[in-house]
């Protein structure tokens, strides 16, 4: 757990005239699970579109296993590098079948279908079940269940994991925490990005806090879970 | 599965062996009647390909039908090439033109996407009605003389050649990308999904094929003018044959090209000023009824019913 997998350097965002994101560093460790906390509008789901490439950053480098500059190339490039990018709401192609949607995370190593097929299977049973059904006619936990799936079938390095609980009851959310923390310990390095800190705390390492598009707070996440001050202050609860 | 795959194969080589001997013993206006459903049938599979799975809804058909046209105009006429050279030229001519434009345009999507190639096809109108080298307006004559069962014949091969094509195509692990960026482009980037090479493919086989289409009905005429090489009647004839086969339906298209074309003749012989209105009618009601297609919901209707059974 020592090499640097994905390091972030100033990176400053803006859509258009607005700035969201300042000076923002962050870093990810080989077989690490990062979380990346904060309230609604703060920055969270920019800053992981800026790592996969989906938007650009006006200021700031960011090194993926420290030799390779990423922050200028193309979303599919950087997909191609093993970085991977579970978007917000899901995002599955609702009018394919479950075994399709996998089929397309799964071009970019394609010489490991079989083995990565049957990984995702194990993982989540329930789309080896449904694999002939349209995504579209999924449950809500199931269709992240599969983003996920898609995403793995890439056989990523990094997995950037983007507001997996949005939309979905308590149980499936703890569902799919077990499930991640089942990839992270398959050796898949992961960035969860979550309104609810509490359970994404309990399953990483370490936590990042963002606040109006500055990372204000870095620290293990049993620092984060136990520190009163910073759970009143950033996590709203006592 | 096995069966009906059989079945299909079965089936086509007994249609697509009529239909290869069919000028020999068919009217003359029965014949023109299937050389417009050849023509029609390659517009339409290429419109399943390109708007209905990879969801890029290209308006400009018509303007790839008249590049196609002109491009052959000025190789078999304007320059006296052989036959050959000059459709399998005009073919390419078209993809280049669709290569010159693919930057500009892919960077926009959707509605903006559709009226960029509509745009384009318009400003091929408006150069092809001044240029004097082509006759401006008033067309230019194909100076190639071929018996009608050869332009017959050459039309078949290409309809039954775009069937394999978007059938492959589709098939293939080009068609899963072009599926994944027909739902959901974004999603596609994120995976590694490299859209715009998918979608530059795509365009490429459609630019070719309608512009070979666009030089062989011309053929038949023996004339083209600006007004008839980039009509909207391509785009609305291909649109209203894509909604009754259904925008994802290979074998709707063939369906769907027989309706319209039956419809056309019936209408341009009878209301000719209506005909296209009726077209424009037809397309809103399947719209509103079955936006999936009407083939695919009738089909799903017989089979509902052949189950009670």
């Amino acid at each position: 757990m020592s090499e640097l997998l994905l390091e972030l350097k100033d990176i400053s965002v803006s859509y258009d005239e607005i700035q969201v994101i300042w000076d923002a560093n962050l870093n990810i460790k080989r077989g690490e699970c990062v979380s990346l906390i904060g309230v609604n509008g703060s920055g969270k789901t920019t800053l992981l579109k800026t790592i996969a490439g989906v938007v650009h950053p006006f200021e700031g480098e960011i090194w993926f296993k420290g030799t390779i500059r990423i922050d200028k190339l193309s979303a599919h490039q950087i997909a191609a590098l093993g970085i991977i990018y579970v978007p917000e709401g899901r995002r599955i192609f609702t009018k394919m079948t479950v075994k399709e949607n996998l089929l397309v995370g799964n071009h970019l190593k394609k010489s490991k279908r079989k083995e990565m097929l049957q990984r995702v299977y194990e993982l989540f049973p329930v789309l080896k079940e449904r694999e002939n059904q349209m995504a579209g006619t999924l449950s809500g936990g199931e269709q992240q269940m599969l983003a996920i799936a898609r995403g793995l079938m890439a056989d990523p390095e990094i997995l950037l994991l983007d507001e997996i609980s949005l939309g979905l009851s308590p149980i499936v959310v703890e569902q799919l925490y077990e499930k991640i923390k089942e990839i992270n310990e398959q050796g898949v390095s992961i960035l969860v990005v979550d309104e609810i800190p509490l359970r994404c705390l309990q399953v990483s390492h370490r936590g990042y806090i963002i606040r109006s598009g500055r990372i204000v707070f870095e620290g293990d996440s049993s620092d984060l879970l136990n520190n009163k001050d910073l759970r009143k202050i950033y996590l709203g609860t006592d | 599965m096995d069966k009906k795959n059989r079945y299909i194969i079965g089936s086509s080589i007994v249609a697509i062996a009529l239909l290869t001997l069919a000028p020999y013993f068919i009217p003359l206006y029965w014949m023109a009647f299937l050389f417009f459903c050849f023509i029609y049938l390659v517009l339409t599979e290429m419109w399943v390909l390109v708007a209905g799975f990879t969801g890029m809804v290209l308006l400009g058909i018509g303007g790839f039908v008249g590049i196609g046209a002109y491009s052959f105009v000025i190789f078999s006429t304007c320059l006296n090439w052989p036959l050959w050279p000059s459709l399998i030229l005009s073919g390419i001519i078209g993809v280049i033109i669709a290569l010159a434009v693919s930057s500009t345009i892919f960077r926009m999507r959707g509605a903006y996407f559709a009226m960029s190639t509509l745009v384009i096809a318009n400003a091929l109108f408006a150069w092809f009605s001044t240029w004097s080298y082509t006759g401006g307006g008033a067309g230019i004559v194909v100076n190639v003389k071929l018996p009608i069962a050869i332009v017959y014949h050459i039309a078949l091969i290409l309809a039954f050649a775009s069937i394999i094509i978007v059938t492959f195509v589709v098939r293939s692990n080009l068609g899963l990308m072009l599926k994944a960026i027909g739902s959901d482009e974004d999603a596609a980037l994120t995976v590694g999904v490299n859209t715009y090479t998918c979608k530059l493919y795509c365009f490429l086989i459609a630019s070719f094929m309608i512009s070979l289409a666009g030089a062989i009905y011309f053929l038949y005429p023996g004339f083209v003018t600006p007004d008839a090489a980039f009509s909207p009647i391509w785009l609305i004839n291909t649109l209203t044959a894509a909604s009754v086969g259904g925008w994802t339906n290979i074998g709707g298209a063939i369906i769907g090209v027989i309706f319209i074309i039956t419809l056309q003749q019936f209408f341009y012989v009878n209301y000719p000023g209506l005909s296209m209105l009726i077209n424009g009618i037809i397309i809103v009601v399947i719209f509103l009824i079955s936006p999936r297609g009407l083939w695919p919901a009738i089909r799903s209707l017989i089979e509902k019913r052949l189950k009670r059974f």
